[in-house]
Order: structure tokens, then C-alpha cells, then sequence
């Protein structure tokens, strides 16, 4: 199984989901499950996939821990 | 044409001066070419031939949105190069308004008392107000007020400047009455070097004079609907600001815990930002989330943030000061990590660069982690300025060195920000090729959309290059940095603004060479002429062999990729 933990904006977008997890035994798009989840791709500004950075057309593969944020930038 | 006050204190003389040459340059840019120009670059930071500028941002005064941000810029004595510094307040928008390009303060006085340069309508004068000496920015900003009006535009410095301790800040009071800091490079030591304890602005209503008004006006119409469309302004910027961030970070590995030991902390909910607002929230009383720290701003990312009884702790709680006085002091709750930027702010200190030092500090035996008595013990030796007061306030490489640590995070002499290098590496390009040194603000490569892999050795120069002139084209231009991704998004609408204001026909291109190129190269220039020489642009040797848990990342990066970070 995976794990899909959203942030901030993202929560309700998904539903008032914090946190879903997955079936992905086998490894799945993670664009297809955000079309799943109904979050909009532009959306979603930073993805960290097992505490990296990754891009939006990654695969996510069974075990993963992937934490989904909004756009955000530091001040 | 918009006027430079000079102030020279050795004379006690204020001169107006106009200068066509810098019709298009504001803010970040301006400091950077009047520093170029009349500075020498090897000379003293806290001596008589340095000059600090303040300097509003060129779109300063106007109605637009998170645009009228004070910028001030010396030769640092922190850094020992040029180094520029910005913040939120009124006073940007006050001196924009009075038609003020910039005000510039040179010479050292003979004497000791404190100065307070006062501008209003009639001009300028420097007042002697020894009342004030020693007093924390706080105050500071309090008795002025009472003597002045309450709607003034305040700079003033904390105990720290004036002591000339190399991690003083600069204060800038705000609509509410809270305070803004352009807190790095020690800036605040060069104003009180200068004998000057604040700078007071009157409000007027007073309105810069636009080429094509009615152009500009309709381009600004424009930006506020977007901003105000945009749901994630209400929804994160004006709940969580900055805060928002600092679960990302910790996810990436990147939040600086235990003195930059480790890039993730167990318990990073309780910093979080949705947890700050939760608490504001649930505190009340004089706690409030999406405040203003400019007039007519409508990112709102500030916050009062209370204690438990609903009384202000501090204002404003925000990413860096969380992650350098929280995760990297062993904290794992807001409410310390309130405490002690409030001190940090009152006695007028970067809150970054302290964190630094109390990390260091306590790594090196003069502390524990999740401390806060310890670290209010410290902060009081700096607010006291004692010998081991001194050694701290002088910043984080001073302390390393004193106490003997092999484990200094800093770049040209500055702490790092709140983004351990070795696992976001396009900081790392930042701290070490910058102008400013270790910088965030000076091209902060996190949130890139996924367009470069924070942990890979590759595109990280050529992100970090972009990323310094376009932020710098915002400090020059007198935006926020909250504002770039709406303005990035279609930069044309900032060469209407400049053109309809100025009266130019400058292209995006034109606009980001002008406004960023040019400073960040005229910025190295002088830095190359003051002694820091390439040899200079590096991190400390720990961060490329010491592994960074969670992640057991190194900084990694070739000197090839290193070097493509240069503007």
C-alpha cells in the first residue's frame, strides 16, 4: 500500500481527506490519482515522495509515502 | 523628480539632492548603485566612509499592492560585503508619497547622543532624543509615536544597533503598530554606528506623480482581482502565511533541527502553521491571523500571535523564525518559539541569525535543546551586552569560532536561512554565489513547482541564478516576495506599472535586466572590490561530508554547477 497525505487547500479539494491510502502494488500514476481524488494538477505546487522532491507525472510505488502541498513559497 | 535626503552626521548637515540617472532605480536597485558610486568598498562597515541607504521600492507610494516595502542597504559588518535588507511598515509608502527616492546616511558623529531624523512635510532635521537610548525597538516605536502622532512611519534600532553588534536589525513599524524587520547583514549596527536611533516619517496624502495615471490605475484594478480571486490568498496566505510551509520542509528533510544536525524533527505538528492558526484562533483575545504589514496589502500573511490568556506574545510569527528559533533549538511548540523572537525583535536582532547562534551556542555546551530559560538567559546577555552578550550578537561565525565549533552553518559570514543546503541544493547555490550570502530571500529555490529535484546535482545553478535576479527585480520594484507568483505569472504587468509611472517603454526584458542583472552584477562588483573574491562563494566544509539524517544527503554539487549560479 501507499500513502497519500494532503495539506492546507488540498484538503478540501480532495473531499476533507487528510490522508488516503492506496493500493499500489501496481505502481500508478500519481496524476491519475489526483484526477481520482478530484485535485486539480495545477493545484498541487509541491510534492515530496518518501522525503523527496518529485514532479507531477512521478509513479507512485507500493511502500511510498507521498505528501502533497498547495503552492507555496517561504518568506 | 523624485530626491535623495542626504544626512551627514559628522556635520550634522541634510542635503536634497536629484539625480536623473537613478530615475529608474528603486529600492534594492538604488542602494546597490549609490553604494557602487560613493562608497569605498574596503572601507570600515561601521566607519565614516560607509553609508547606509534607505531606499523605498521605485513603485513606493503608489496604491498597489504589496508594493511599497523600505529597502535598506550598507556595506554589512556581518558579511564584509554589500548587503541589502527589506521589509513591510508604513514608512515605504510615506517617503514614496513625499516623493523621497531615498535617504542617505554617511559620515559618523563625534558626539554620543541619539539622533532621531524626522521627516515631514517642512523637510528634514535630526533631533536629539537621548531618552530613547537603550531603549528595545518596542518602546522605542511606543514614545515616538506618543511625541509624534500615531499614524507615523518609524525605522528605529534595538540596543543591538546600538551597540554595533553584527546581527542588528532594523525595525519598521507597521500599520498596526507592530514591527517589520529588515533584519539581515547587521544593518542595524550600521545605523546606530551613524548615531541615528530612528528615522520618523509623517503620513501624508501626498501622491506620487504618475506619466499616465489613469493607465496605471487600470493595471493596478487589474492585479487586485486577481489577488482578490485568488482562493489560496484566503485560504493559506491570510490563515497560516508563511507558516504554511514548514511541514513541506520538514517532509523534504530540509527543516534546520538541532543546530542543522538533521533536516526533520518528530513532533513538527506542533510548529506547524496550520497549528499557529488553530491557536491564534482558539486563544483570541488580541490573537489575530491575516494582518497587514503594509497599507492596502492584500496578501495579509501576518499574525498577532497570543498566549494562553489572549495577550500578544509576538507579532509576527513566521516560517524562518520558526524554523531557526524552533526546530533547530529542539522546540516542538509555538509558544516558546513566540518568546524568544519577540526578544530577538525588541533588542532589535535578526531572529534568523540568532537561531543560528542559540544553535551553535547549545551544540557547544552552553545550553540544551528545548530550553527556552537557557536560551532567554542568552538572549538577556546580548540585550546586556556583556562580554559573552557580545561575542553572541555578533552573529553565528563569530560564535563558532570563539566556542571552537566545526559545525558552522553560514555563507560569507551570515547564517544560514531556514533551508538546510544539503537537501534543498539550489539554496545552497544561493548562500554560497549570492551577493548577499546565506540569503533565502536572495533567490529561495524552494516551492519550484517541481521544475528542478531539490536533492539532484543537476539544473540547481541555473534555477538559483533566475531565482536571484527575478527576487531581486521585486526587492528593486518594492513588492513582497509573497506577491511573485501572481506578478511571475505575467511579469508585463510590472513593466506597465514601471511605464506608465515613469513614463518609459521598457520591456519585461528590459525590466528584469534593469531592475535585476544589473544590481545583482553591480552588487558583486562591489563585493569583488571590497576583497570577496570568488574564494569567498562557498558553504562550510561539514555540510559535503556530514550526512543529513532523515535523507543521509551531502551537498554535493560540482564546482561547474556551482559557478552557473552566477549572474
Amino acid at each position: 500500500m501507499a500513502v497519500i497525505r494532503l495539506h492546507l487547500t488540498l484538503i478540501k479539494m480532495a473531499g476533507d481527506r487528510k490522508e488516503l491510502v492506496v493500493d499500489a502494488q501496481k505502481p500508478v500514476l500519481l496524476t491519475t490519482l489526483l484526477e481520482r481524488l478530484g485535485v486539480p494538477q495545477e493545484e498541487v505546487g509541491i510534492i515530496v515522495r518518501n522525503r523527496k522532491g518529485d514532479k507531477i507525472d512521478c509513479m507512485i510505488h507500493e511502500e511510498d509515502v507521498v505528501e502533497l502541498f498547495p503552492i507555496l513559497s517561504g518568506g | 523628480m523624485p530626491v535623495i535626503v542626504k544626512v551627514n552626521m559628522t556635520a550634522k548637515e541634510i542635503a536634497t539632492v536629484e539625480n536623473p540617472d537613478y530615475k529608474l532605480l528603486g529600492g534594492r536597485a538604488l542602494s546597490a548603485r549609490i553604494l557602487l558610486d560613493e562608497v569605498p568598498p574596503n572601507c570600515e562597515p561601521l566607519g565614516a566612509k560607509n553609508k547606509l541607504v534607505i531606499a523605498p521600492g521605485l513603485l513606493a507610494g503608489t496604491p498597489v499592492t504589496s508594493g511599497s516595502r523600505i529597502s535598506c542597504g550598507a556595506k554589512s559588518p556581518l558579511t564584509n560585503g554589500i548587503k541589502e535588507a527589506n521589509c513591510g511598515g508604513n514608512i515605504g509608502l510615506f517617503l514614496g508619497r513625499f516623493g523621497i527616492k531615498a535617504v542617505v546616511l554617511e559620515g559618523l558623529p563625534a558626539d554620543v547622543n541619539a539622533y532621531v531624523l524626522k521627516i515631514d512635510k517642512d523637510g528634514s532635521s535630526l533631533l536629539v532624543m537621548n531618552e530613547l537610548k537603550q531603549s528595545g525597538t518596542y518602546e522605542t516605536d511606543q514614545k515616538l509615536r506618543a511625541k509624534f502622532g500615531k499614524e507615523i512611519g518609524v525605522l528605529c534600532i534595538g540596543p543591538a544597533g546600538e551597540n554595533r553588534l553584527k546581527m542588528a536589525a532594523i525595525a519598521s513599524s507597521d500599520p498596526n503598530g507592530e514591527l517589520k524587520f529588515a533584519a539581515r547583514g547587521g544593518l542595524g549596527a550600521v545605523m546606530g554606528s551613524k548615531g541615528i536611533k530612528a528615522v520618523v516619517v509623517d503620513k501624508t496624502l501626498k501622491q506620487p506623480i504618475y506619466h499616465d495615471r489613469q493607465q496605471f490605475m487600470e493595471m493596478v484594478r487589474v492585479i487586485h482581482a486577481g489577488f482578490i480571486n485568488d482562493p489560496k490568498i484566503k485560504q493559506v496566505n491570510q490563515r497560516v502565511g508563511t507558516a504554511g510551509i514548514v511541514k513541506a520542509v520538514n517532509a523534504m528533510g530540509a527543516l534546520p533541527t538541532h543546530n542543522f544536525r538533521q533536516g526533520a524533527i518528530d513532533g513538527v505538528e506542533g510548529l506547524s502553521g496550520e497549528t499557529m492558526y488553530a491557536t491564534i484562533t482558539s486563544r483570541g483575545g488580541e490573537g489575530k491571523a491575516g494582518v497587514s504589514c503594509m497599507n492596502g496589502c492584500l496578501i495579509k500573511c501576518s499574525n498577532i500571535y497570543p498566549d494562553a490568556s489572549g495577550k500578544k506574545i509576538c507579532s509576527t510569527l513566521q516560517y524562518e523564525s520558526i524554523a531557526l528559533l524552533g526546530s533547530n533549538l529542539g522546540f516542538t511548540n509555538l509558544d516558546p518559539v513566540a518568546r524568544l523572537n519577540y526578544e530577538c525583535d525588541d533588542i532589535g536582532v535578526d531572529s534568523i541569525e540568532a537561531g543560528a547562534v542559540l544553535g551553535v551556542a547549545i551544540d557547544m555546551g552552553l545550553g540544551k535543546w528545548n530550553d527556552l530559560d537557557g536560551c532567554m538567559a542568552l538572549m538577556k546577555e546580548i540585550r546586556n551586552n556583556t562580554l559573552l552578550g557580545k561575542v553572541l550578537g555578533h552573529g553565528v561565525q563569530v560564535t563558532g569560532d570563539v566556542l571552537g565549533s566545526k559545525r558552522i552553518p553560514a555563507a560569507k559570514g551570515q547564517s544560514f536561512a531556514g533551508y538546510d543546503p544539503r537537501t534543498l541544493k539550489g539554496n545552497g547555490v544561493t548562500y554560497a554565489m549570492s551577493p548577499m550570502g546565506a540569503d533565502h530571500t536572495a533567490g529561495n529555490c524552494f516551492g519550484s513547482r517541481g521544475e528542478v529535484n531539490p536533492r539532484g546535482t543537476g539544473q540547481q545553478g541555473e534555477l538559483s541564478r533566475s531565482l536571484q535576479y527575478k527576487m531581486c527585480a521585486l526587492d528593486s520594484l518594492g513588492f513582497c516576495i509573497f506577491s511573485r507568483p501572481p506578478l511571475f505569472k505575467d511579469p508585463n504587468k510590472m513593466s506597465t506599472l514601471v511605464n506608465s509611472l515613469c513614463g518609459t517603454d521598457i520591456s519585461v526584458d528590459h525590466l528584469w535586466e534593469i531592475m535585476g542583472v544589473n544590481v545583482v552584477r553591480t552588487e558583486r562588483e562591489f563585493n569583488i572590490r571590497a576583497g570577496l573574491s570568488p574564494a569567498n562563494d562557498k558553504l562550510p566544509e561539514y555540510v559535503y561530508v556530514e550526512p543529513l539524517a532523515p535523507t543521509h544527503e551531502v551537498f554535493d554539487l560540482s564546482e561547474e554547477e556551482m559557478l552557473k549560479g552566477i549572474v
